[in-house]
């Protein structure tokens, strides 16, 4: 834990170092959300406040689950960095949280004070739901974040076997972003989009947290949901290690 | 004569390269594809119960999409990697290699190296034109025609006159990697009418007008939003901007001390 508490530590450190860098990267995810959200108030469907809810809350937990590991990781494995860690008695995996987590603390503070800004410029209300609801979403939260980690750890790590990934990370954005519901709420989806959409990890990887917290799930399906969820990170764990295993014997770097 | 061969000879080597790796490169256009068929199905999400937003129908902003990726797959092609790496070329010393070739910095700087395997996005851009165009029932004329190239490559002089002067940011500071975030938030803002941001305010069209004149003023004539004389807007723009953003590379290269220096 102390190393692990160590990494997040450097991370938001070597952050704090490129402050504009991160605020700029910080803005990008908003603007693309903002524009959205515009979109669907010009539509005049629905509720106006229900959109402004929805991405309301998509930009807040859409950085906490927010992961961008898998390009480094795949080019750490294309140019045999990863050697070093693979010496190290902490897992390379811990080290790609760290980092993670570090500089998403760091992102969150220059998210909360342009939350605060267009909660007022959109006269955002908090959704009243029970605090069962609310116990639900952060439990839904936390294990999204995983999900979605994982998932780019994976992408990351088809590196052991393509010389070049940037295709498959290419089909896997596109894929997430249809399915996850970054662009549009799955509930606004077709309905065969939205059947294929709970087959899918992309939905427990960032739209459930926000179905919930949307009330546009009934209480009693929190808890099945959540089971379903806590399904997928375990397999997409399982799925991690296997590959990573595999990879690791595949894996040859320059110099070896 | 001379550039039109070294362009010609880059583009040989470039694609020597992108073969190297061919199951990738024959990926990244399939995976082109896929983002358009996806940024189209999402995009006729919007319009499910509304047939209008904003006064656009939904050919019309497919239109707007169509001539995006057009500009955008182009924008790949040719500039953005080169860009997009100049502050690590300027921090590493490496632009020394460029001022010492006899071609020009600027040139060379930017059209090195070339992402052949964006050529999907353009392609796949200009299929949603047509697809768009066909639906909207408009005829071949010779103005639909000039509009779309003029429209295209004014887009495309500008959207590099703008990422230029901020990579040229770089001879001044340590370092830019927000450079990617920044062309991230800008393609994003292309890709939307920006009328529905500016709702015809006129500080925020003088603001937002580099942006405007890539894709939405082009779109809003070709669908007769606005007056066909605004393409005459177009070329001027357009070639203030490339103006400006050369000469202030210019500026910005007489502060360079590379690594060695």
């Amino acid at each position: 834990m102390n190393k692990f508490i160590t990494y997040v530590t450097v991370s938001l450190k070597d952050t704090l170092v490129y402050r504009g860098d991160v605020a700029l990267y910080t803005g990008s995810g908003v603007v693309f959300t903002l524009i959205t959200l515009i979109l669907w108030l010009n539509t005049n469907t629905g509720s106006p406040q229900f959109y402004i809810q929805y991405y309301f809350f998509l930009l807040l937990v859409g950085l906490i689950c927010s992961s961008w590991n898998s390009i480094f990781i795949s080019r750490d494995i294309r140019f045999g960095r990863i050697s070093p860690f693979l010496v190290k008695p902490i897992p390379y995996i811990i080290h790609q949280a760290g980092n993670n987590i570090g500089e998403k603390l760091v992102k969150l503070v220059f998210l909360i004070p342009i939350l605060l800004a267009l909660g007022l410029f959109f006269r955002f209300t908090f959704p009243v739901v029970a605090p069962v609801v609310w116990l639900a979403f952060v439990i839904s939260v936390l294990f999204a974040a995983v999900i979605n980690f994982i998932l780019e750890f994976i992408v990351g790590i088809t590196a052991f076997w393509l010389d070049d990934s940037e295709a498959l990370r290419e089909i896997y954005g596109v894929t997430s972003l249809a399915f996850s519901g970054r662009f549009v709420p799955l509930v606004v989806l077709p309905l065969f989009f939205r059947k294929l959409a709970a087959f899918l990890p992309f939905r427990y990887s960032l739209s459930l947290p926000l179905e919930i917290i949307t009330k546009e799930l009934p209480v009693d399906q929190l808890f099945p949901l959540l089971v379903i969820q806590f399904g997928v990170l375990l397999a997409v764990i399982f799925l991690c290690r296997l590959l990573w295993q595999w990879g690791l014997v595949r894996y040859t770097a320059s110099g070896n | 004569m001379k550039y039109l061969h070294l362009l010609i000879s880059l583009f040989r080597n470039n694609l020597a390269r992108d073969m190297e790796y061919r199951a990738n490169f024959f990926l990244m256009v399939i995976s082109q594809v896929l983002w358009v068929v996806v940024q189209l199905a999402l995009i006729s999400v919007f319009f499910t119960s509304s047939s209008t937003i904003h006064g656009w129908d939904i050919y019309q902003l497919f239109l707007l999409v169509g001539m995006y990726r057009c500009i955008d797959g182009l924008f790949h092609i040719f500039f953005y990697r080169n860009l997009l790496d100049f502050p690590e070329i300027i921090r590493t010393g490496d632009l020394d290699g460029f001022l010492t070739k006899p071609a020009g910095t600027l040139f060379l700087a930017s059209t090195r190296y070339q992402k052949l395997n964006e050529v999907g996005t353009t392609l796949t851009g200009a299929g949603v034109v047509i697809f768009s165009l066909f639906h909207l029932h408009y005829q071949l004329s010779l103005f639909l025609v000039g509009t779309l190239f003029i429209s295209l490559l004014a887009g495309l002089t500008t959207v590099y006159s703008v990422i230029l002067m901020f990579s040229s940011l770089s001879f001044f500071l340590t370092r830019m990697t927000a450079l990617e975030a920044f062309w991230d938030m800008l393609s994003k803002t292309l890709r939307v009418p920006l009328d529905l941001i500016t709702q015809g305010n006129s500080l925020a069209n003088a603001l937002l007008l580099p942006l405007l004149i890539v894709v939405t003023i082009p779109a809003q004539i070709i669908t007769q939003k606005i007056s066909g004389l605004f393409i005459f807007l177009e070329i001027p723009c357009a070639l203030v901007f490339f103006i400006l953003a050369v000469r202030f590379f210019n500026f910005s290269l007489r502060h360079y001390s590379s690594a060695s220096s």
